[in-house]
């Protein structure tokens, strides 16, 4: 590549999604069942020069994270990407939202120490939404905290959801509760036009932010011109993912694509095998 | 133009998504949201200012100005919630099924309703299906004579605890759940179905069945099949594969890619093999939250209520997927061939 851009290696494949097929997503899966595969790819991704990894806070991730801790035969930086809503969505189904959050101020919020009474602290928390968040946010994070976080991005379905409901305050919220760990932040979105134009609306400026660059505008919205537009008078770093649409997409072409862009500093590549990973580094080089 | 003012009843999941997306599209904006749980509203104060909250619907109705009223709430309370809507003069978006069953939506459809209506049966907005719809209507493929079809999840393991798995709140289990989404398919692909013959199973709920198998034939004599199960494992996303069988051809369908072996060449459909990625095929939308789709559902009803235009999932078109769900439940139960009534 003309310029310098970092390759971050994809967690996707790790945790059973694929863009392409249903069946190529349970593939994946079953590849991947075991989490000494997953350690194995990555080491090998590590080899050929992947120095960072974007993952997220999936269970899956959370026992690669532990395995990787306890062998670390090679060293990467992460980006961790939360929350992790599905897993939300499925406890909540089980428990309710009281039974979910209750549980969760169990498990790491104020109430863990027994400094207060359960009970009426449960009640106070219920009130305080900013604590909440922070304890959400507390439970999601702490147990990755142990590796070295690059950043700290908000997933695209959170970020947009906040976006679009026009929630400044939750979006100021996030980021404090970030500081606080002394990490950084960043955002994930499908809508990136819109959310460079919300930065100034929020006083923040320019972080780090990830979205799809692809050449056939996939999840770039509201069109691929004007993406391409706000990319590049963007100031922060930006991180390219779905550039390849799961594999829809050539290499070759996905690359001329991303070359145009002197401002895209990293990009995200998923990649299952150590044939994939090989052939996407040696074509990004 | 003013903006269409959007209310919303029930900030679940599917609730948020919809007042999202209303409130950033050119056209709409977000203004009420009705909603039971204390701490989502105390949620929904503290970061949403603009917006105005109520516990009770009816209030809301009362004292909100509504162009849009968007209903995102259990099954159950669908039908009470539409007949107040439709007293209030109201354009309604429901989320899917339309109505707990074939007697509500006859008599949500009897009523004097001259607003517009969209249901959502998202998948009537997925660009895979809409080319497959698009090819059988240009029928350079032949007759359609048979299909074959299932919809899979990986949700249900143990027994549930939500208002899903209380038939009197969620109308049954597997089958209206997830397979109304199938129906509304064939619908959508097909037309309108003549006779089904289903069978069940409740294996992890006692109520609500976890797995079933229809076999039907249609009104233009095509035949298929459809196999519905939220309970099968290493199904991450719910998938609906269809394959069609054509005279001259086959297509395969499914959220992700559409497959089309042709006998004949036509326009950009070679003979032979092709496939085509959502990636490809995709239309641009003003704001993605979980997938063009929805998006385009609220769009088409946003631009109905502008331009007077009527949605293509509107109530009547809705219903006909709970009509067939009442019939292959009489199936089941009766074990027997059933007639599909749509209502009459």
């Amino acid at each position: 590549m003309g310029f310098n851009m970092e390759l971050i290696l994809g967690h996707n494949q790790f945790i059973g999604i694929s863009h392409i097929s249903e069946e190529k997503s349970r593939e994946k899966e079953r590849q991947f069942s075991k989490v000494e595969n997953i350690y194995r790819v990555v080491e090998y991704a590590n080899q050929l020069g992947y120095k960072n990894m974007i993952i997220e806070t999936h269970p899956k991730m959370l026992e690669f994270i532990n395995y990787y801790e306890k062998n670390q035969t090679f060293e990467m930086d992460f980006y961790l990407q939360m929350p992790y809503a599905q897993g939300y969505v499925q406890k909540i189904n089980e428990k309710g939202i009281h039974g979910f959050i209750h549980d969760m101020l169990k498990q790491s919020g104020p109430l863990k120490t027994g400094q207060i009474a359960l009970k009426s602290a449960y009640g106070i928390l219920m009130k305080d939404y900013s604590s909440l968040i922070y304890s959400l946010i507390s439970m999601e994070i702490s147990p990755f905290t142990k590796v070295n976080i690059k950043a700290v991005l908000l997933h695209n379905v959170m970020t947009d959801l906040l976006l679009s409901l026009e929630a400044n305050d939750a979006v100021s919220d996030f980021i404090s509760n970030i500081e606080k760990y002394g990490l950084n932040y960043g955002f994930s979105t499908l809508n990136f036009p819109l959310l460079s134009n919300r930065f100034n609306e929020w006083n923040i400026s320019s972080p780090l932010v990830m979205t799809p660059v692809n050449p056939k505008g996939f999840d770039m919205n509201p069109t691929i011109e004007m993406v391409s537009d706000a990319i590049k008078k963007y100031k922060g770093d930006l991180i390219a993912m779905n550039i390849l649409g799961g594999g829809a997409f050539s290499l070759k072409e996905s690359k001329k694509f991303l070359n145009s862009f002197e401002n895209i500093k990293y990009c995200v590549i998923g990649a299952s095998t150590f044939e994939h990973l090989k052939e996407n580094k040696e074509i990004f080089d | 133009m003013e903006k269409l003012r959007v209310a919303v009843i029930g900030a679940g999941k599917m609730g948020l998504l919809h007042a999202g997306i209303f409130n950033s599209l050119e056209n709409s904006t977000l203004t009420a949201v009705s909603e039971k749980n204390k701490m989502i509203i105390g949620f929904g104060e503290k970061y949403l200012p603009k917006v105005k909250f109520y516990e009770d619907y009816e209030q809301m109705l009362d004292r909100e100005e509504i162009d849009i009223l968007t209903i995102t709430t259990p099954v159950f309370l669908h039908y009470s919630m539409i007949e107040a809507a439709i007293k209030h003069n109201l354009n309604i978006f429901v989320e899917k099924p339309l109505a707990l069953n074939g007697k509500e939506c006859c008599s949500i459809l009897s009523q004097n309703f001259t607003k517009q209506s969209q249901v959502g049966y998202c998948r009537r907005f997925m660009s895979t299906y809409t080319l497959a719809k698009k090819i059988l209507n240009e029928s350079f493929l032949g007759k359609i004579n048979y299909f074959d079809s299932r919809i899979f999840v990986g949700m249900v393991f143990a027994p549930g605890k939500g208002w899903q798995y209380d038939p009197l709140k969620s109308g049954g289990g597997a089958l209206i759940d997830l397979g109304s989404h199938a129906l509304d398919m064939v619908h959508y692909l097909f037309g309108e179905i003549s006779t089904v013959h289903g069978n069940a199973k409740k294996i992890y709920n006692k109520d609500v069945e976890d797995y079933v198998s229809i076999t039907m034939s249609l009104k233009n004599e095509i035949i298929g099949s459809l196999q519905i199960s939220w309970s099968v494992k290493n199904y991450r996303m719910p998938e609906l594969k269809i394959d069609i069988y054509c005279d001259h051809g086959k297509i395969s369908v499914t959220e992700k890619y559409i497959e089309i072996v042709s006998d004949i060449e036509h326009d950009s459909i070679k003979k032979g093999w092709n496939i085509f990625y959502k990636q490809d095929i995709t239309p641009d939308v003003a704001i993605n939250l979980a997938g063009p789709e929805y998006t385009l559902e609220d769009q088409q009803l946003v631009d109905a209520v502008v331009n007077n235009t009527v949605p293509t999932c509107n109530f009547r078109e809705a219903a006909k997927a709970s009509f067939v769900v009442d019939s292959v439940y009489s199936s089941i139960n009766n074990n027997s061939v059933e007639k599909v009534l749509y209502g009459v």
